[in-house]
Order: structure tokens, then C-alpha cells, then sequence
């Protein structure tokens, strides 16, 4: 039995003349908290789905808590929690009838914890969720995906259109979460600021492909922007293999490269007539952009 | 959980439930005033109103129940739809076969509960009251089952059009419209093949209502087990 508490295996998924994903592959062990990041429509949500159960690959294999088949395995989705974009819930019932209506369903589910959550999120328990915002449907939503105490967590985009104190709070409660058994979080968000603070790892996603998933600190300290400054009337000679991005103006050259090591400063400037050459860190927000753009250049080497 | 899956059955099935309990109540109470203005049948014995008044709502709330088990078939799923808690329905722990056995348990007890009132009226009717003429014919058999075979039928297609719609309205219209469908065919057979003994024609719209409803009942739950979406 593998050790991996998710694990795709060249999953593609195909809506009816669109490709949702195409051939991920890749594996969370207990104690990840994955951030997805990638431009709209890249594939953000299908993948989620995909983990959540809510869609079958059209082909490969998905593996749940060591399960293929955990999409029809009640006692195994008793075990995720999930928390869609847009969630709607019961638009008739309460945020209390939801969570009676939620509870007989998890064999975990902690009563006294919902009551709290609700107290945290100040969530107006007894008003129907049509007349909620977006906002608190969110927090609904994300109080009966932790109310049960899940050991995987998959979110989408649950920051989005929240305000910056509800966006701290929910963060705090994910962080909480995951401190007391959540074993592994799957969250996407163009909020990148709050990736970096919630995630160890991080998948870029982009025209459906999973074009990076690395680990937070590693991706930061190992994807480099080289400027170099070509002598005049020159043209780029030789380019590096790890080169994510480039960018030619006139004499100056941009390019991100990942993984970097000193050796590729001597390897350009061995190779081409520069007259000066510089590195400096990238943010995960401009690693991003980059390999998003460089993706799209086709000189990715990831 | 399956116990909290049917108590939310019952909620989103309130209006269609709610119907079926106004009819439940109203055909009774449109026989009893038809009767009160037949001058023939006042005229009759104590018994005899009885008899007729049961024996007439019986047979008014087998045909109304048809209309209101075509409705709940055609809601139970694809309201869910409407307001998009089928999304969320499809991420909670329960899968699909759960779900639909949910809604077809209420499906059932509501057909059950809404067959065994006429029963019970006839019952009473041929316990306590007074047959006025002859007992009734083998003919009236036939029509109680024709009846039923039509609401089978549109039943059945509203199940189908409910697993395979996202708008509870377009499935109860295609419910209601459902046997217009067999009922033209077996009409036009019956022109084009010369039957003219309405038992025979009967017996054929029951077959082919029968039939229809089944295969409705039988397609949507295979779509709706198969179909990625919620």
C-alpha cells in the first residue's frame, strides 16, 4: 500500500469538446498543503474536482486514501473535505439545518466544533443561505468541510471575493485544521500571498497541463532571473537548458531559469559576448508568471 | 444518513407533496358535491349515498394521484438542479446509488400511501354501504388499471426527463404530456388495424403506457448513475 493520500496517475479529463486536465501526474503524502495556482481556465477546478470525487478522469487513475474507487465509497468521502468556487448548498435551509443535515452523514463529525465555527465565522446561523453573500456561503461551506474533522481538504478558490479579514480568517482556520488531523490540503487561489503562507508546495497549472509542482521553499530558492546585457550588434548564441522564460530587448536579455546553480552564469558567459550579467530571487508570483509565459513561448524545459 | 437523505427529500419535494395532499382531500369533497346536486342519488338510501360517495372518491383520488405522482417523479431530481444543490449534494459522502434510492423510496411510499387510500375507501364502501345496482363489471377493472398504466407512464417519463434535465419545470411538463404520446399511437393502431372494441384499445394503451413508464423509470436511473455531472 503506497504512503500517498492522493495520487494521479496521467489523468486526463475531458468535458464534451474541451480538455479539462490533460495527464497530471502527481502525489501528496500525509502532511503537504498543496497551493494550485495557473491563469483562469488552466485546469484548477477539474483537478480539485477530479480529487473531490465530483468527476471521473476520462482516463488515468485517480487515488484517494489509497482508493480508486473512492468517488462511490461513502466510508472514504467521509474522509474529504471539499469546498467549491461557487458554493450554494441548500439555498432554502439555514447554516444550522445544513449542519443537521450534514452531520448524520459523517461518522467524525464534532458538533461542538461546528457550533464553534460558527461563532468564528459569525455566521448568521438561522438565515437562509440564498440570502447570504458569496462570502459567508464560502464560510458555510467551509465550516461543514471542517466540522468532520477531514483528513484531506480540498478548496477552490475559497478566498476569492473575501474580505481581507474574513480571508484571515479562514486562513487561520485552515491553518487550525491542519493542526489538529487534517493530514493534507489541496487549496487553489490567485491569492498568492496567502499560498505562501498556508502551502509547502506548489503546482503551477497552465492549457491544462501541470507544467511545475515543486516544493515552496525550493521553487523560491532555486528559480533565478539572469539580466544579461549582450555586446553590442550580438545575438544570443547559446541558451540554457533550464531556461523557464525569456526576453529579449534589444541588447538586454531576461530570461528565469529553474533550478539554478552558479555554473550557469560561466555556461552564458562562456558561450555569449556579454558585457555584464546579474541574478536576483523572484517572488512566487513572478515564477509563476514566468513559467505561465514561458509555457506559452514553448522554451519551458519543465 | 440515508434517514437524513429522505427528510431532505421530503423538503424539496414539499410542493408536489403538498398537491398530492390537497387532492387527497379536494376529490372527496368535489363527489360529495356533485352527489348533493343528483337529485336521483338523494333520494337513495343512507347506505346508498355512502356507497357511492366512497366508491366515487375512491376512483377520483386513484386518477388525481396519477397527476400528482407524475409531478413528485418529475421533480424529485432535477430540482435539485435548479438551484445548483445538486453540486453540493455530489461532494457529500453519499453516492449516487444512496441518493436515488432515497428519492425513489419517497417516490414509492408516496404511490403506496396514495394507492392504498382508494383501496381503503372501496374496502369501506363494500363494508358498510349499500350496493345500489349490480356489482361492478370487469370493465371498470379495466379502466382503474388503464389509469394506472397512464401514470405509469407519465411517471416514468418524468423520472427519465427529472435524471436527464436541469429544469424541474420542462420534466413535469414533459410528465404531464407524456401519455398523449402512446395514447395518439394506440389510437392511430387501432384506426390503421380496424380495432373497434374499446376493451381491446384499453388493453393495448395499457401495454404501451406500461411499457413507456418502465423504460423511462429504467433509462433515467441509468443515466443518472452514469452522467458525470451531478
Amino acid at each position: 500500500m503506497s504512503d500517498m493520500l492522493v495520487e494521479f496517475e496521467s489523468v486526463s479529463v475531458c468535458y464534451k469538446e474541451t480538455l479539462g486536465i490533460d495527464r497530471i501526474t502527481f502525489g501528496l503524502t500525509s502532511g503537504t498543503t498543496l497551493g494550485l495556482l495557473g491563469p483562469n481556465g488552466a485546469g484548477k477546478s477539474t483537478c480539485l474536482k477530479a480529487m473531490a470525487g465530483l468527476i471521473r478522469p476520462t482516463s488515468g487513475h485517480v487515488r484517494i486514501l489509497n482508493d480508486e474507487n473512492f468517488g462511490v465509497r461513502p466510508h472514504v468521502r467521509q474522509q474529504i473535505g471539499y469546498v467549491p468556487e461557487d458554493p450554494w448548498l441548500y439555498p432554502w435551509m439555514t447554516a444550522r439545518q445544513i449542519v443537521r443535515f450534514a452531520a448524520p452523514m459523517y461518522e467524525r463529525w464534532d458538533n461542538e466544533l461546528a457550533e464553534e465555527l460558527i461563532s468564528d465565522f459569525d455566521l448568521p446561523a438561522d438565515r437562509p443561505i440564498r440570502t447570504l453573500s458569496k462570502g459567508t456561503r464560502v464560510k458555510a461551506a467551509l465550516l461543514v468541510a471542517l466540522a468532520h474533522r477531514p483528513r484531506l481538504l480540498v478548496m477552490d478558490e475559497p478566498l476569492a471575493g473575501l474580505d481581507p479579514l474574513a480571508r484571515d480568517d479562514m486562513v487561520s482556520q485552515i491553518v487550525r485544521a491542519k493542526s489538529e488531523g487534517t493530514e493534507c490540503v489541496v487549496i487553489s487561489s490567485h491569492q498568492i500571498d496567502e499560498i505562501v503562507r498556508l502551502a509547502d508546495q506548489v503546482a503551477i497549472l497552465n492549457r491544462s497541463r501541470m507544467v511545475v509542482h515543486a516544493d515552496l521553499n525550493e521553487l523560491q530558492n532555486s528559480a533565478k532571473r539572469i539580466e544579461a546585457v549582450l555586446v553590442d550588434g550580438c545575438l544570443p548564441k547559446h541558451e540554457l537548458r533550464q531556461t523557464v522564460w525569456r526576453h529579449i530587448n534589444r541588447r538586454e536579455w531576461s530570461m528565469t531559469v529553474y533550478p539554478f546553480n552558479e555554473s550557469l552564469v560561466d555556461e552564458l558567459q562562456r558561450n555569449n559576448s556579454l558585457t555584464s550579467i546579474s541574478v536576483s530571487d523572484l517572488g512566487i508570483e513572478q515564477i509563476m508568471k514566468d513559467v505561465i509565459r514561458g509555457d506559452q513561448q514553448s522554451c519551458s524545459v519543465l | 444518513m440515508f434517514r437524513a437523505l429522505i427528510r431532505k427529500d421530503l423538503q424539496i419535494s414539499r410542493l408536489p407533496l403538498l398537491l398530492a395532499s390537497c387532492l387527497l382531500v379536494v376529490s372527496p369533497l368535489a363527489i360529495a358535491i356533485l352527489m348533493s346536486i343528483d337529485s336521483v342519488l338523494m333520494k337513495q338510501t343512507m347506505e346508498r349515498q355512502l356507497f357511492a360517495l366512497l366508491i366515487g372518491s375512491g376512483f377520483a383520488i386513484h386518477v388525481t394521484a396519477q397527476l400528482s405522482l407524475a409531478i413528485l417523479s418529475a421533480n424529485l431530481i432535477a430540482v435539485e438542479r435548479v438551484d445548483r444543490s445538486a453540486d453540493f449534494l455530489a461532494y457529500l459522502p453519499p453516492n449516487r446509488d444512496m441518493v436515488l434510492r432515497s428519492k425513489a423510496t419517497v417516490l414509492g411510499a408516496t404511490a403506496l400511501i396514495l394507492l392504498l387510500v382508494p383501496l381503503a375507501l372501496t374496502g369501506s364502501a363494500l363494508c358498510w354501504g349499500e350496493r345500489p345496482g349490480p356489482a361492478p363489471s370487469i370493465e371498470m377493472f379495466h379502466i382503474l388499471l388503464t389509469i394506472s398504466a397512464i401514470g405509469v407512464c407519465a411517471a416514468g417519463i418524468g423520472w427519465w426527463a427529472s435524471c436527464t434535465l436541469s429544469s424541474n419545470a420542462v420534466a413535469i411538463l414533459l410528465a404531464l404530456l407524456a401519455p398523449a404520446l402512446p395514447s395518439i399511437s394506440v389510437l392511430l393502431i387501432c384506426l390503421a388495424l380496424g380495432i373497434e372494441d374499446a376493451a381491446h384499445a384499453g388493453a393495448l394503451l395499457a401495454a404501451v403506457c406500461l411499457a413507456t413508464g418502465t423504460a423511462g423509470f429504467v433509462l433515467g436511473t441509468r443515466h443518472y448513475l452514469r452522467r458525470n455531472e451531478p
